[in-house]
């Protein structure tokens, strides 16, 4: 309990220091805001291990406030094998992007703020993973949510950050009006928010209640996993500093979906909820499609990335529909360490680029950072799902999962999406470290990472490419056992065939060598690639025009019915109201003045006028 | 022994000279001789007020009030003597009517 404790807290407390008296130290505040990173890491592996000698049970912090007679919200910590797992992630991935915010961050003005933000957001992650209720679960939801609506315009003076925050905190509300309505749903039928009292309760619910709240609460999924529709914001929340992209919107926040749902199992297991599962199937696969489509044609190396997040986040919704939430949970850590990999490997690139981002203006920087390019190959590896990385694990893991269980189409989709991740993913290595120098600037400024940088980087690469044997083998390595009696879910029915499992592994392939063929011979860096799909590659760069459907179809009207009510209701009634009054106003005024001549003797002659009127007043009166 | 009206028709008549000067007169130092009056007006009523009624005690009678009004009246004269100096000096007159910056 005590480690629990810290670990939750010390970044709260990291934040408060880094909030209210950071700026006096600025030089020190990524140091202070990774060390207590680094202490609630080793609480969570003190955590971790006092949990395997005697479960720590789940605890009480203090009593929220009371709903009816009979219940009362706490603020409780559900400790189990997977909030721990997910704690584990959380802090151990957080600890590392830390370090390497200290380096990425030296020459901010203010990093004691960026430094508070992320603890806090640390803080607002692990308190969500450890909701033993759902109201507290919603208002850690929200927290990690603000913090990354702060950490996306973390620079807001640039009016794009400023957009991409609005953008992102208002998709996000959209998607948490369903969690909201599930989460009152339910008190209405269970008269608790507590999630094992309702995941012992759900046999006695209503079907049709299962049905609706298993789909409210996949729309939550759907704004805070960047899933179809709900997903655009994620690529624009590139905005942000690059570990931000990488801890928020990479290994952590935008997972909390998938954990949301895992953790709410019972539910989805109903057999009411299978309509609800197979949205989430099919979202799930055109989300990984769609995004991966989109990658190909980004030239912001960050934008590939986000494509590639939404995309990776698109499995493991697939996997949720399958019921297969262990495999989900398993694409989500090495998802965690491989895409904070590239992300952070990205922003050393940046960094030494000196704010470039454009893929198309790098190149042959192989030879001036190899130790990064070696990083970077290792995450797009592992995202790729080469034989043996751990992405080929997790991904092989989920792509058969849905194959066992019979969807064929939505596993024809995954593969297609898995070529596409080769490719972009080749494309992204290829463009930034091989080929030509192809920046304006000349090459001498670009150095190799810092090593505060580096380390970080490295620890990740060693995870990325090795972590994936917590998976192996399929059904019964050491995360399932391990998830065991935290996630019921019915185990596989039957292994693949050699020739079903060859099929899974073959696209990631295909998809590189299709990058390697198309990028390694061209010097340019927009190839045949171009040539060949013609206008539908134009499509892809335009990113399917889907930020201007929404626009045309859901922002536009908004603005209008807002500047109908501004008009109607703010310039027409309440102006119009008020200002019928001030002719009168002035009318009175112009009379008044008159009085004052300004002449002293006219003052004192009122004076008087107004002493004698007192005086008779009082004798008239007697 | 003169009546005791005859020192509140006195002061009267007194006081009302020095009314009509402030608001008849511009210049701020005639002005200022019309409070003076006015002052002493009310010092000659507090006076035969005094003579009024001798039973009354030391702290209510009417001759204890003249004093005060003399320190008083001999403080409002450095005051407003140093307030025609910063007028003179700051509009070249001595003219009430120079002063109309109050104008509405």
């Amino acid at each position: 309990m005590t480690a629990v404790f810290f670990m939750i807290f010390l970044p709260f407390v990291g934040a408060l220091y880094n909030g209210f008296f950071g700026m006096y130290f600025r030089k020190l505040s990524g140091s202070i805001a990774a060390t207590v990173m680094f202490g609630s890491f080793i609480s969570a592996l003190a955590a971790f291990y006092i949990n395997s000698i005697a479960p720590i049970p789940s605890f009480t912090l203090w009593s929220w406030f009371p709903i009816n007679d009979s219940y009362t919200a706490d603020i409780r910590l559900l400790v189990d094998h997977l909030s721990l797992a997910m704690a584990v992630m959380v802090t151990g991935v957080g600890f590392l992007i830390h370090v390497f915010s200290i380096g990425y961050m030296d020459h901010e003005a203010s990093p004691e703020r960026f430094f508070s933000y992320l603890n806090f957001f640390v803080f607002c992650m692990l308190m969500l993973v450890f909701s033993a209720n759902l109201l507290m679960m919603f208002v850690f939801w929200e927290g990690v949510g603000l913090m990354s609506y702060l950490l996306i315009g973390f620079w807001y003076y640039k009016p794009e950050a400023a957009a991409a925050g609005k953008k992102a905190f208002i998709m996000n509300r959209i998607g948490d009006t369903g969690f909201v309505l599930a989460i009152l749903w339910l008190f209405y039928h269970t008269q608790t928010f507590d999630i094992t009292v309702i995941s012992q309760s759900v046999q006695s619910l209503d079907p049709f209640v299962i049905q609706g709240v298993t789909l409210l609460l996949f729309l939550a999924v759907t704004g805070k996993s960047a899933q179809i529709p709900l997903f655009t914001w994620l690529p624009d929340a590139m905005e942000g500093p690059t570990p931000v992209s990488a801890l928020i919107h990479a290994a952590t926040m935008v997972t909390a979906g998938i954990y949301m749902v895992t953790r709410n199992h019972a539910l989805f297991n109903h057999p009411a909820a299978a309509f609800a599962l197979q949205v989430m199937l099919v979202v799930g696969a055109l989300t990984a499609l769609v995004a991966a489509a989109i990658a190909l044609g980004q030239n912001d190396i960050k934008k590939v990335l986000a494509y590639s997040t939404v995309s990776q986040l698109g499995f493991m919704v697939m996997a949720l529909g399958v019921g297969c939430y262990v495999q989900a949970i398993f694409h989500l850590l090495t998802h965690a360490c491989f895409k904070s990999l590239l992300f952070l490997t990205a922003g050393a690139v940046i960094h030494g680029m000196h704010q470039e981002q454009d893929m198309t203006k790098m190149g042959g920087l192989a030879k001036k950072m190899p130790l990064t390019a070696a990083c970077l190959i290792a995450g797009a590896l592992a995202l790729v799902g080469f034989p043996l990385t751990s992405g080929y694990f997790s991904k092989d893991a989920i792509l058969s999962a849905v194959l066992i269980k019979g969807h064929t189409f939505a596993w024809a989709t995954g593969l297609l999406a898995a070529v596409f991740t080769g490719f972009y993913a080749t494309r992204v290595v290829w463009l930034t470290f091989f080929g030509e120098w192809r920046s304006p600037h000349p090459p001498e400024h670009v150095h190799e990472t810092p090593w505060v940088m580096l380390v970080p980087l490295m620890i990740l690469a060693v995870f990325a490419l090795g972590a994936g044997f917590i998976g192996r083998p399929e059904g019964s390595g050491i995360l399932y056992k391990f998830l065991e009696e935290a996630v019921t879910q019915n185990a596989l029915a039957e292994q693949l065939s050699n020739a079903q499992w060859l099929m899974t592994i073959i696209p990631g392939l295909i998809g590189i060598g299709l990058g390697l063929f198309f990028y390694s011979r061209g010097q340019s860096p927009q190839p045949m690639v171009s040539s060949i799909l013609g206008p539908i590659a134009d499509w892809f760069v335009k990113k399917l025009y889907i930020d201007e459907i929404y626009a045309f179809f859901f922002v536009v009207p908004t603005k209008k019915i807002a500047d109908g009510c501004s008009y109607l209701g703010d310039q027409l009634l309440l102006d119009g109201f008020l200002n019928s009054w001030y002719p009168m106003t002035s009318l009175w005024g112009r009379a008044l003045r008159r009085l004052h001549s300004g002449y002293i003797q006219a003052s004192l002659a009122s004076f008087l006028a107004g002493a004698v009127a007192l005086l008779a007043y009082i004798l008239v009166r007697g | 022994m003169i009546p005791v009206s005859h020192v509140f028709i006195i002061a009267g008549f007194i006081f009302t000279i020095g009314m009509v000067g402030i608001f008849i007169r511009r210049n701020l130092l005639v002005v200022f001789m019309g409070i003076e009056l006015m002052f002493n007006a009310a010092n000659l009523a507090f006076v035969g007020a005094g003579r009024m009624h001798p039973e009354l005690s030391v702290i209510s009678d009417g001759f204890a009030s003249v004093p005060f009004v003399m320190a008083v009246a001999a403080a409002e004269a450095a005051v407003g003597l140093a307030l025609v100096v910063a007028m003179y000096r700051a509009t070249g007159g001595t003219d009430t009517d120079l002063l109309r910056s109050m104008k509405g």
